[in-house]
């Protein structure tokens, strides 16, 4: 089976997990060394073909209480190497297992630095995967989408305060680290304007798959009428600043990745973010940029109100201590 | 925050000799230290007491002082020099611990001299146990349950509490001197006896035993702002217990899930922070294989072996970024070298698969334990980069020059079952190709089973077993199946060289290469850039990969290849590395691009900015050629990588390469001794005489012609490994009995000539010579040229003697058809000059004679073996003009760290390190080398004597100059008795086997309480005598009591002892002699 690319390249490889052949979506790359299980199953990896840069995978296996939502989101997967063994006390399946479980196709023995080194250079791609000798007949394949869920994830105190998620990409191991700082974080599907019913201290827009031009705005329009506090991350961070009249661009290359340096403007203290997204707010009026990216110096992070966190990011820990203190 | 421009002119430390433990990571470190100082307008003075170094290069440092590193000298270098800061970081433990000593004492403040980087304050958190332990309890990081103790007694309770076995490790120690881990009461005794030895401040840690958990290494960094990055996570694959050193080491880390990998990192950075830390930092962990309880082992807060491994593993500069942070810059501001675009706050992604195999030295000590532990033995190691574990795992194994090509040892195949099974349960330098062996040998293909067989014997994770087993899968499917182009694809991408591809199929590497390019499998080069090729990088930094694109790009300029000298090891050292790199420098100032091929971590050659282009790869003829094949070089530079590259040029002619320089016929005519011995012959060059027999009858009969002593070794050995001096037939009888080769290849008898040995590097264009100096061996010939105290310029070698030496030199290099260097090895006697020896490429004295004669020796060799002449270069021909200093160069042994190694000098070389003395009269250099070699730390005045009947009569005239300079003299039965013969005032103390319990000075008592300064022994004899020498002998060296075994080194210290006591003298700057 080979990977077929917009551009015209073909890589070829063994497929392995699922049998699909067909359309996969965004092409993207991921340079991360570890968390690979994380990544398969973060939504706003949601109908898009994931090509690995970390040349051994799966070597841990795979525990699901490490997914970050209910399967892995990939449509497909690319990478060089998928290991025979699961060796790691936790492993409850082997990653090829898993893959095979829920269907995701996986093209290994794939030459994936050729194929990242060509990526960064031809910007947002589609691809097919198509069977030795074939053709791509149709790169069109259905826009990523990401159902959301609704859940609830309850903090131990019972009085603890309570932040509500319109679930464009949530993900479980947020909740978790909100739970830990003391908050019940109660998730609805983005379009169930039932969440606007309950009783919440804040609201957290969270990352999500595909074009943020996209969503319709409105629930965010109304969160931020709220004038509860807000923390938006990742598409959430595009969603808050397109609702706020800002404009948005597609980057040349996006940010894909665990090791991107973003400088927080008012400390000026350097954090490694986790990142994985293709656009970046242009300078708007009306809000402080709160963080600035070292290497290409993009926009990382706004402040629009004062009681308003947006990064581009997946939010560290310090920015979820600021946050749930805002909701206390 | 911007730099800091109150410093100007800063002072750096560097490591001293190498030594097991401490190596050429320090030159790198170093080095790029300097190199960043002065990028940043800095001025720096150096101090090293190593002169094989390149960061002891004047091109490298303002001053350099090579000086011994010892409090008072550094004091010296401050008061003259006033720096106004220091930089402690960059020189290893060595260089750490004099930066505390000197900051402790006040007098850095009063001095006014900032120590910039890691403050005081942190070091100290870092290194004290106790401290640290308190440290990390407010942060709530786990230690290991442990106790710092200064006496027995403590240790044995904490033991009985925790439960045997617990783990040793002396506070202030490098390479786990002196710890080990005690299984009972007994051993416990023992090694916490050694350990408050070793240790610095008395201290030993006492901890409970962790052994079998995953040993997992970060390097991170911080700056003085607060920002923290991990460059590299890195894996060993041998579980807690044994030393990290010693361990097979592999980046990414590839067993921890996503939730273990983030705990262990967050801890490093909180650990650093608490810490303190302002530039580079290694943090080891143990982690619990089947939980997520986890235990710091160590921290070590400056650059390490590891953070060497680490920047070459992630193509991160750590040295070059932790002297920035030191000057005040923050990580964001720092540019990332290789990409250009992004900064230092970038985390490193890795696309590939780094693993790391120590060299040890146990086929230099064949007495040596070869297991391994908490106490380093390696005295270097190899690196290797593929997309595969396997094929990383493969090349670093052949990268390793032990005669291996993979991971099939012949000496394993003659085990039985049973002794395999238990040979799994030794840890020892081969493990690795018992594990494989052990694999190789069972007929299933459900191999889980196996791997938890392996894996409960080992602890070594299931998922590295795997890889070694796939290996062995592999070897089995190309024995029985059909080479086809998809299986010799498969094989190559797992490492598999053309060599055990020819030995699995019954054909020849050649063919298989032919088959190979028939079907175009060939490797690509790839780009090691930091990024996971997220961005386009310009990183000359590349490593083979099968089934991958070339990102190798060729410039048009004339392009010539440099062969690197691998892993440091005993006989090849760091000077090899010196001069690689300074080869590299003088092609490029001819106008050529320039390649290098090294596989050693830790060297500045594989700095990535050294050559035009670096090729991180194993240095065999199959790995060169696919290089050479891409490059297409006008040439290849063998000359100065050692044995190592040397032994390519006949590969490498074969194939149609251009050696450069030196064709390969010379280099074949002096190592094939029937060719070297017609040309000495033809040129009536005199040599000791010698034969080779094949038979006992033969051996006796060509001794007892040739006349005793004899030197016998057999003929297919190198580098003096089974040489020995014999005196009689009785010992010849030994020797056969051991070393007779049962393979028909014959053993070789010479003469041995009793003279003074003398030794020249020289430079030949073609037309004649240029020696930059001659230098004169301490140690009568016998003891390794590389063993010996060598001395520059020479005291014993007359006028008319230096002409004849010109003119052997001339008339060698000449017949050899030298271009380049040759060095060449004489024994002088009785007004003839015999040479012994000679090496038509670099040697280890190379770096010193360049730096005291001030002769560009390397650049001077490169030009000529390109094809320029000397005149034309400005240094002409003949003896260089003599300087006015002397030059003392002393080896520097480890024997400490060689449990049972024999110590004892003689033809084969042991020592791994080298100081150097410069002063402007012979007794105060050779003082300054033998306070910079550690000699004469002590000050009880009393030495040990213990010889052979042999050298009674030669002892006695330096016993009464011991005696003379204020000693009181010790020593066993019979040299004793001929001391007091010859009027001399001694004491007798017991042998060790006359030990009584409780005797006051028996000999043990003496040297374990270190009672005495020096011990100086020579053995020969029975086998009795020979035991016990062997036995005071290591009893010394555990005591860390300098130990001499040959009476030329005692009378070389007594001559620096006459001349004045131990005390400061001038410092020199070598940039003005």
């Amino acid at each position: 089976m080979s990977l077929a690319l917009e551009s015209g390249h073909l890589f070829s490889g063994e497929i392995v997990g699922g049998s699909y052949a067909g359309p996969v979506g965004d092409v993207v790359f991921d340079t991360s060394l570890s968390g690979i299980t994380e990544l398969i199953t973060d939504p706003v990896y949601a109908g898009q073909a994931l090509v690995l840069t970390l040349p051994l995978v799966g070597n841990c296996g795979v525990s699901f209480s490490d997914f970050q939502s209910g399967k892995p989101q990939v449509s497909a997967l690319i990478v060089s190497e998928i290991s025979e063994v699961a060796s790691n006390f936790r492993s409850e399946a082997s990653f090829l297992a898993v893959l095979e479980r829920f269907g995701i196709p996986a093209v290994t023995g794939v030459d994936t630095r050729s194929l990242v080194r060509l990526l960064r250079g031809l910007g947002p791609v589609r691809g097919v995967i198509v069977p030795k000798g074939g053709s791509a007949a149709s790169f069109e394949a259905p826009p990523p989408r990401y159902a959301g869920e609704r859940r609830v994830y309850p903090a131990q105190s019972p009085s603890a305060p309570v932040v509500t998620v319109p679930d464009t990409g949530m993900r479980r191991g947020l909740a978790r680290r909100l739970n830990e700082l003391g908050v019940t974080v109660s998730v609805y599907p983005y379009d169930d304007p039932s969440m606007f019913e309950e009783e919440t201290n804040g609201w957290l827009l969270p990352d999500g798959a595909g074009d943020p031009t996209g969503y319709d705005l409105a629930f965010v329009r109304r969160i931020i009428d709220t004038g509860k506090p807000v923390l938006a991350a990742g598409l959430g961070h595009l969603l808050l600043a397109l609702a706020n009249g800002a404009r948005i661009a597609r980057l040349p290359l996006g940010h894909r990745g665990a090791n991107i340096p973003v400088r927080d403007s008012v400390t000026g203290r350097v954090a490694i973010t986790s990142q994985s997204h293709g656009y970046v707010v242009t300078p708007t009026p009306g809000a402080a940029v709160s963080h600035v990216n070292v290497n290409d110096g993009t926009t990382e992070g706004l402040r629009w109100r004062e009681n308003m966190l947006s990064v581009q990011f997946r939010p560290d820990d310090s920015l979820l201590t600021a946050f749930a203190a805002m909701l206390r | 925050m911007p730099k800091d421009n109150s410093i100007q002119k800063v002072l750096v430390i560097g490591s001293g000799p190498i030594i097991i433990g401490q190596a050429a990571e320090f030159d790198y470190a170093g080095t790029q230290c300097c190199r960043a100082l002065r990028e940043e307008g800095a001025e720096v003075i150096l101090i090293n007491s190593n002169p094989a170094t390149i960061m002891t290069d004047k091109e490298i440092a303002d001053h350099v002082y090579i000086e011994p590193l010892t409090v008072d000298t550094v004091r010296d270098v401050i008061r003259k020099e006033r720096p106004d800061s220091i930089l402690g970081t960059l020189g290893g433990q060595t260089g750490l611990n004099l930066c505390m000593e000197l900051a402790e004492d006040g007098f850095l403040e009063a001095q006014g001299v900032r120590l910039i980087g890691t403050g005081l304050d942190a070091i100290q958190k870092a290194e004290d146990r106790l401290l640290f332990k308190q440290a990390m309890e407010r942060i709530g990081q786990p230690c290991v349950e442990s106790i710092v103790v200064s006496d027995v007694e403590s240790a044995s309770v904490f033991a009985e509490k925790v439960g045997y076995p617990v783990i040793l490790r002396p506070a202030y120690t490098l390479g786990g001197t002196g710890g080990g881990i005690a299984t009972d009461g007994k051993t416990l005794a023992e090694i916490t006896q050694g350990g408050l030895r070793a240790s610095r401040v008395g201290q030993v840690l006492v901890e409970r035993s962790i052994a079998g958990w995953k040993e997992i290494e970060f390097e991170v960094m911080r700056d003085g702002a607060g920002n923290c990055i991990a460059v590299c996570g890195m894996e060993n694959i041998d579980p807690v217990g044994i030393h990290t050193g010693d361990s097979i080491v592999v980046a990414p880390i590839q067993t921890l899930g996503g939730p273990e990998f983030a705990m262990l990192r967050q801890a490093a950075f909180d650990i650093i922070e608490t810490l303190g830390i302002e530039g580079g930092c290694n943090v080891q962990f143990a982690l619990h294989p089947e939980s997520f309880e986890y235990a710091i082992i160590e921290v070590n807060p400056r650059l390490s072996r590891s953070s060497a491994l680490a920047s070459k593993a992630a193509g991160f500069p750590i040295a070059k970024v932790a002297t920035k942070i030191a000057l005040g810059y923050r990580l964001d501001e720092i540019e990332n070298a290789v990409t250009k675009t992004t900064f230092a706050s970038f985390e490193p992604s890795i696309d590939y698969c780094c693993v790391k195999i120590p060299k040890w030295p146990f086929d230099k000590f064949v007495t040596a334990k070869r297991t391994l532990g908490t106490q380093m033995k390696a005295t270097g190691e190899v690196m290797s980069i593929s997309p595969s574990f396997e094929a990383a795992l493969m090349k670093a194994a052949r990268s390793l020059e032990q005669g291996l090509d993979s991971l099939q040892a012949p000496g394993l195949k003659c085990l039985s079952g049973e002794e395999l099974e238990e040979r799994l349960r030794v840890v020892d330098d081969m493990r690795l190709f018992v594990i494989a062996e052990w694999f190789r040998r069972q007929e299933t293909d459900d191999f889980t089973p196996l791997l938890d067989h392996v894996h409960a014997i080992t602890k070594i994770d299931r998922w590295f077993l795997s890889k070694i087993c796939s290996i062995v899968r592999m070897e089995a499917r190309i024995e029985r199946s059909p080479l086809t182009p998809e299986l010799l694809l498969a094989a190559k991408k797992l490492g598999f060289p053309d060599s055990l591809i020819a030995r699995l199929t019954g054909t020849d590497a050649r063919s298989v290469r032919e088959q190979r390019l028939r079907h175009g499998i060939l490797p690509g080069y790839r780009m090691v850039d930091t990024c996971a090729g997220e961005f386009a990088a310009q990183t000359p930094y590349y490593y083979s990969a099968y089934g991958s694109e070339n990102e190798s790009v060729k410039k048009d300029r004339p392009c010539v290849v440099v062969l690197g000298s691998g892993p440091i090891r005993i006989g090849q050292g760091i000077e090899f590395d010196y001069c690689s790199v300074h080869s590299v420098w003088a092609l490029q100032k001819a106008g050529y691009e320039t390649v290098i091929i090294n596989n050693n971590p830790e060297t500045v050659s594989t700095d990535f900015d050294v050559a035009d282009r670096l090729y991180f790869e194993p240095l065999t003829a199959e790995d060169v050629e696919s290089i050479l094949d891409i490059e297409k070089p006008e040439g290849v530079m063998v000359q100065f990588g050692g044995q190592t590259a040397i032994k390519l040029a006949e590969p490498l002619d074969k194939l149609g390469y251009k050696i450069i320089g030196t064709p390969f016929t010379g280099v074949d005519g002096a190592e094939d001794r029937k060719i070297f011995d017609r040309i000495l012959e033809e040129n009536n060059i005199d040599r000791p005489r010698g034969a080779a027999v094949l038979t006992r009858e033969e051996a006796f009969s060509a001794a007892r012609k040739l006349g005793y002593p004899v030197l016998v070794r057999p003929s297919y050995v190198l580098g003096g490994q089974s040489m020995l001096i014999v005196f009689n037939g009785d010992e010849l009888s030994d020797w056969l009995d051991k070393f007779t080769p049962d393979d028909g290849r014959p053993v070789l008898i010479d003469q041995y000539i009793m003279g003074l040995e003398v030794e020249v590097d020289a430079i030949c264009d073609g037309d004649d010579v240029l020696i930059p100096g001659i230098m004169e061996h301490l140690e009568r010939a016998g003891v390794h040229s590389g063993d010996s105290i060598s001395v520059y310029p020479p005291e014993r070698v007359p006028k008319a003697r230096r002409e004849t030496l010109l003119k052997v030199t001339r008339e060698l290099a000449l017949a050899l058809g030298v271009r380049g260097l040759i060095n060449i090895q004489f024994i002088l006697r009785d007004g003839k000059v015999y040479v012994i020896e000679a090496n038509p490429r670099s040697s280890r004295t190379v770096p010193y004679i360049s730096k005291i004669t001030g002769v560009p020796v390397v650049d001077l060799a490169t030009q000529a073996a390109l094809g320029k002449k000397l005149p034309e270069l400005g240094y002409g021909y003949g003896i260089y003009t003599e300087k006015n200093h002397v030059a003392v160069k002393l080896p520097i042994f480890s024997f400490e760290k060689l449990y049972g190694a024999e110590i004892s000098l003689g033809p084969e070389m042991k020592s791994t390190g080298e100081v150097l003395g410069i002063a402007d009269n012979l007794p105060d250099a050779l003082m300054k080398a033998f306070i910079g070699g550690g000699y004469l730390r002590a000050v009880t005045r009393r030495v040990i004597m213990t010889v052979s009947d042999g050298d009674k009569e030669e002892l006695c005239g330096l016993a009464r100059r011991f005696q003379a300079v204020g000693y009181d003299i010790y020593a066993t039965g019979g040299t004793c008795a001929a001391l007091i013969d010859h009027g001399i005032r001694a004491k007798t103390i017991h042998k060790i086997d006359d030990l009584k319990t409780n005797e006051e000075e028996s000999i043990l008592s003496l040297i374990q309480n270190r009672g005495v300064d020096l011990v100086i022994n020579t053995s020969a004899g029975g086998a009795r005598s020979r035991r016990d020498g062997f036995l005071i002998r290591r009893y010394a060296v555990e005591a860390g009591i300098p130990c001499l075994t040959s009476l030329d080194t005692a009378e070389a210290l007594l001559r620096s002892l006459e001349h004045r006591s131990p005390g400061r003298l001038d410092v020199v700057d070598i940039t003005e002699v």
